[in-house]
Order: structure tokens, then sequence, then C-alpha cells
């Protein structure tokens, strides 16, 4: 009897289980989830070799099967995918909030008259974040020697959209001795229309999907309750086959919602 | 013969690629108008922008675009997508700067018109878009999260009626 039910709780909450362990992760091993799917695909494999195993063990160890562990390589690489791609979208979106701000006051700066190498140097000192860290090695590459067009390029690999590419613009505009302001003012209006129009559909996405997963989870929760109350209402829907199956459809269709929901919220 | 994503059956799938088009389209013209903007000549500045969005980009659908591989000049790739460009509402841009690049023209505001009737177009998608999106998740939510919610609700109780009958 215990047995179904802890599967049954497991594989309800694994979801659940997921999104608290997001919050409550340590830094450090979110660090090496970021590294295992970020960069080195050998590492990755190693981690989800390394998962399956210890999940498959410790499913042995407590309930002498296996069954257990085929929940854990499902939510492990999940699970790992998933802080990956937050780590790396609150990065970005650090970065574009942070560039809007540099390119006004670059604006600013040219406008009162600052040449641009020395408005960059200007701007790189105080504060931190993200894009300040990025400008304080572009500099200090530019001491040593390096071209800004280089350094812009080996940046944009890691970034996206080509903002990067639009402040080499400004650089280049600079070099033939052009007026930065125009190129400012275009720069600065295209990426500020592109960073509103992001947050807006990521505030829908986050709005709508929480609501989904609220309602996917409200129903699971409630009999949870009602069986922790009246055991004698839930215990023969858990020992009947027709019920699991049951379950199993209706976990089926939430799921089938879900993607369905993320599919039409989707912009792009 | 285009991108085979380009003529995919499902409508939605249809439609997202058309949005991952335009905004490819709006980059390439937005980074062109900066180009101009520079000072560099439309071929130099043509080139430079499809290989800086091929590199950023995981699928690029500008592949229409390139020239460079190609015997083509300029103007006859600017022809070329005036008539047989994937998406025939974007054609127009095309003839445009086709017709201002023979005649000599300056070409930088032109572009920047191009980029900015493309960005109204975008943002007019987007309202659109964040109009209907909730409509349709309540929708949604009320055919995929409903039924299971009662079934789950109810079936314990109809089990026991079950048993007593």
């Amino acid at each position: 009897m215990m047995k179904p039910l802890f599967y049954y709780l497991l594989g309800t909450f694994g979801l659940v289980l997921k999104g608290i362990l997001l919050i409550l992760l340590p830094l450090w091993l979110r660090e090496l989830a970021r590294l295992s799917l970020a960069h080195d695909r050998l590492f990755s494999r190693k981690v989800l070799w390394c998962s399956a195993l210890f999940c498959l063990g410790f499913s042995f160890f407590c309930t002498h099967s296996f069954q257990l562990g085929l929940y854990g390589l499902l939510l492990v690489p999940l699970f790992l995918r998933s802080v990956v791609a937050r780590q790396q979208n609150k990065r970005k979106l650090e970065i574009q909030s942070e560039l809007i701000s540099f390119l006004y006051s670059l604006r600013g700066l040219t406008e009162a008259g600052f040449s641009f190498p020395h408005a960059l140097y200007h701007l790189s000192f105080g504060g931190s974040g993200q894009f300040k860290q990025v400008l304080r090695s572009f500099i200090h590459s530019f001491e040593n020697g390096q071209a800004w067009e280089k350094m812009f390029t080996q940046v944009e690999k890691g970034e996206d959209d080509g903002m990067m590419r639009s402040l080499m613009l400004i650089d280049i505009a600079y070099q033939r001795g052009l007026s930065l302001m125009p190129i400012l003012e275009s720069v600065t209006s295209v990426v500020e229309l592109e960073i509103q129009a992001k947050e807006r559909l990521s505030l829908l996405k986050n709005n709508i999907f929480g609501q989904a997963l609220i309602s996917a989870l409200v129903p699971w929760i409630l009999l949870a309750v009602l069986f922790f109350f009246q055991p004698e209402l839930v215990s023969p829907l858990l020992s009947s086959n027709t019920s699991w199956w049951v379950m199993t459809g209706l976990l089926g269709m939430e799921g089938c919602g879900l993607w369905v929901i993320q599919h039409i919220i989707r912009f792009y | 013969m285009g991108n085979p994503t380009y003529h995919s059956i499902l409508l939605t799938s249809r439609l997202r690629v058309q949005r991952k088009l335009r905004k490819q389209l709006l980059h390439f013209f937005d980074l062109l108008g900066l180009y101009l903007q520079v000072g560099y000549e439309l071929g130099f500045a043509w080139n430079q922008v499809l290989r800086a969005l091929k590199s950023s980009e995981k699928e690029s659908l500008l592949d229409e675009l390139i020239y460079e591989d190609t015997q083509e000049s300029l103007n006859d790739c600017l022809s070329r997508l005036r008539q047989n460009f994937k998406d025939p509402q974007y054609r127009i841009h095309f003839g445009t700067l086709a017709q201002l690049y023979q005649q000599g023209a300056p070409l930088a505001l032109a572009t920047r018109s191009i980029s900015q009737c493309l960005r109204c177009e975008f943002e007019r998608d987007l309202e659109n878009h964040l109009r209907k999106a909730p409509t349709q998740a309540q929708i949604l939510l009320l055919l995929f999260f409903l039924p299971p919610a009662l079934i789950l609700l109810f079936m314990p109780i109809l089990q026991q009626l079950r048993n007593l009958f």
C-alpha cells in the first residue's frame, strides 16, 4: 500500500520538488549545472551518466526496484537544463537592462563633449553588474593592444541579437571621425524597443504559465489533502488499477495542456 | 526553394516562421541602415551584415539575400529579390532599394524607413498577440485542466457510490 502511494507522491509532485530546489539550490551547484550544459558536452554526459547511476542505485537501495530511478532519470536532466536556462536568461536580462542605461549615459556624455574612449572609461568604473564587468574587460584588453572589433566579436558569441554589434558600429563611426549622436540615437531606440518587447513577452509567458502550473497542481494537492483527512475515501482509488490508468491519463492530459499553452503563448 | 520549415503545414508554425523572418529582416535593415549611416557602400554593408547575422542566428532565413558566393551582382540580387523573395509582402522593400540603388540615390534614409515600417508591423503583431494570448490560454486552461480537476475531486465519491450500488 505504501509503495504505490510513495511513487504516486513522488511522480505527481516531481515538478513542485524541482521548482523548490531551483529556489533553494546553493550557488556552487547552480554553477555546476551551468558548466555541465553550457560549455562541455563531455562533462554533461558524465554528469548524466553519474546521475543515472545514482538514481538507479538510490532507487534500488530504498525500494529494491528501479522504478523510482526512472523518475530521477526524467527529472535530473530536465532539472539541470532548466537551472542553466534560468541562469543564462537572468544574465541576459541583466546585461540588457544595463545596456540601455549605458547607452543613455554614453549619449549624455557625448553630448556634454566627452570623446568616445573617455566616455567608455568613465562609464566602466563604479558599480557592478554583468555589463560593467564586460566593459571593464574590454578596456583592459584595449589597454593591452587588442582592437575593439575583435573584442566585440568575442563577446557577441556569448550574447544574443547582435546588441554588441551596435556598439561596434559606434566604434567604427568614431574611427572614421563621424558624429556619434545620430548613431547613438538610432542604436538606443532600436535596442530599447527590442528589450521592451522581450520584457512584455516574458511577462505574458510567466503569468500564463504560472496560472497553468497552479491549475495543474491544485487538483492533486486537494486529492492529497483529502487522502490525509479522509483516507478511507481515497484508499480504494489507489488500490484500483483502473484508477491508476485514469490518473495517468489525467496527468497526460495536463501535460498536453501545458505543452499546447506553451506553444500558443510563444511569439517566435 | 527556401527553408523547409517555411512550408510547414501547421498554421501556428508558419506564423512563427513568418515572425522569425520579419525579425531577421528587421535586424538586417537596422544594421544595414547603421552601416550606411556610418558611410559604408551598400554592397560592402550588405555582405558584412549578412555575415554577422548568419553567425549569430541559430537558423538563418535570409539565405536568399546572399549573392557573394554566386556570380550575381548586387543589382541582380535586388532585382531577383524584388520578384522572387519568399514572402511577397516584403518584395516591395527590395524593389525600392533596387530602384534607388540603380539611380545612385542615398540609401540610408530609405533603409531606415524600411526598418521603421517593419518595426511598426512587429509592434502591431506583438500588441495583437498580447491581446489574444491570455484569452486563448484561459480557454485552453478550461479545456485541459478543468476536466482533470473535476474527475480527481469527484472520483473518490463516485467510487464510493459505485461500491454502495
